[in-house]
């Protein structure tokens, strides 16, 4: 039996799959019979789902450089067409 | 290979998509590359500052990426994705900058992390159980500001490799393999430091209640 200390750290790799046979099997068992780390695995969810949320939502500035284009907006996006048509592709392959 | 047979049906439509804004971005079409700067640009901006220690190194060293990524765009592949591709520039570009200012770029494990250690007893039993939270939205209000506020500062003042791992996996949804070649370390680094990011956010969201 894992300890609640063991499910802990084992809890990010539950939340993304990576958990398989005997392992996952360990720990579904100790979160069935302990109520502190279903909870607590619940929490990181809820985390996760949230930190994952905050990224999708657009920055408030990023919405206004486009949507309003204000002064601090001297066309960017032209200026780097613009450079992109002047140079030479010369940057090293990724 | 054999990877690419196992494409689920969203990853399908994911590369057909980005095999169809390749293709505009190659005929020079100012629509994709609005739709990819939107996409990329905020995160892309957080990398960098991360990596290049001030805003605006960060915005420069950004701006430099998308130019390279416009100047490459003909050499894409297709084989890695385009978000991977794309960040793999910026990290470059971002190191580069770093080492041109004599300065030494790591993305091993920064966690001094708290952990969890004192929440257990001697024998790894939770000594103050963790509680059943009630449903948070990001919009929800706690403390005078919007859950997404809070989340995003704890974000901030999470240590950089945490933070990056933390964008690359969980915002763009990158696979722990490809968060590792960008950040030129080890899939099992990219697990704790996930694992300790994940840590320090929940941490901080508990206090708030
Ligand atoms: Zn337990």
């Amino acid at each position: 039996m894992l300890t609640c200390k063991e499910v802990v750290e084992r809890a990010s790799g539950l939340i993304d799959g990576e958990l398989s046979g005997w392992e996952l099997w360990k720990m579904r068992l100790h979160l069935f019979l302990c109520r502190g780390c279903s909870h607590f695995v619940g929490q990181l969810r809820q985390t996760n789902q949230l930190a994952a949320d905050c990224g999708a939502r657009p920055d408030e500035q990023e919405r206004s450089a486009f949507d309003d284009p204000g002064p601090q907006h001297p066309d960017f996006l032209s200026r780097l067409h613009t450079k992109a048509a002047d140079r030479r592709p010369d940057e090293r392959k990724a | 290979m054999a990877n690419r047979r196992r494409l689920d049906g969203d990853q399908q439509e994911q590369r057909r998509s980005e095999a169809q804004i390749v293709r505009q971005l190659r005929a020079g079409s100012k629509e994709a590359f609005t739709q990819l700067y939107r996409q990329h640009n905020t995160t892309m901006l957080r990398i960098a500052t991360g990596i290049v220690g001030s805003e605006a190194a960060g915005e420069e060293t950004t701006h430099d990426a998308w130019i390279a990524v416009l100047n490459n765009i003909d050499r894409f592949e297709g084989r890695s994705g385009l978000a991977h591709w794309i960040y793999v520039i910026l990290t470059n570009k971002a190191r580069s900058r770093v080492e041109r200012d004599g300065r030494a770029v790591s993305f091993e494990d920064d966690g001094t992390g708290e952990g969890l250690a004192a929440a257990f007893d001697g024998r790894g039993r939770w000594k103050a159980m963790p509680e059943l939270w009630e449903e948070r939205t990001p919009e929800r209000i706690v403390a005078g500001r919007r859950l997404a506020d809070h989340v995003a500062e704890a974000i901030d003042a999470l240590p950089p490799a945490q933070r990056m791992v933390l964008i690359l996996r969980v915002q763009q949804g990158l696979s722990s393999s490809d968060t590792a070649a960008i950040l030129e370390t080890s899939e099992a680094n990219v697990r704790v430091m996930l694992h300790r990011a994940r840590l320090a956010l929940r941490q901080h969201l508990e206090r708030l209640t």
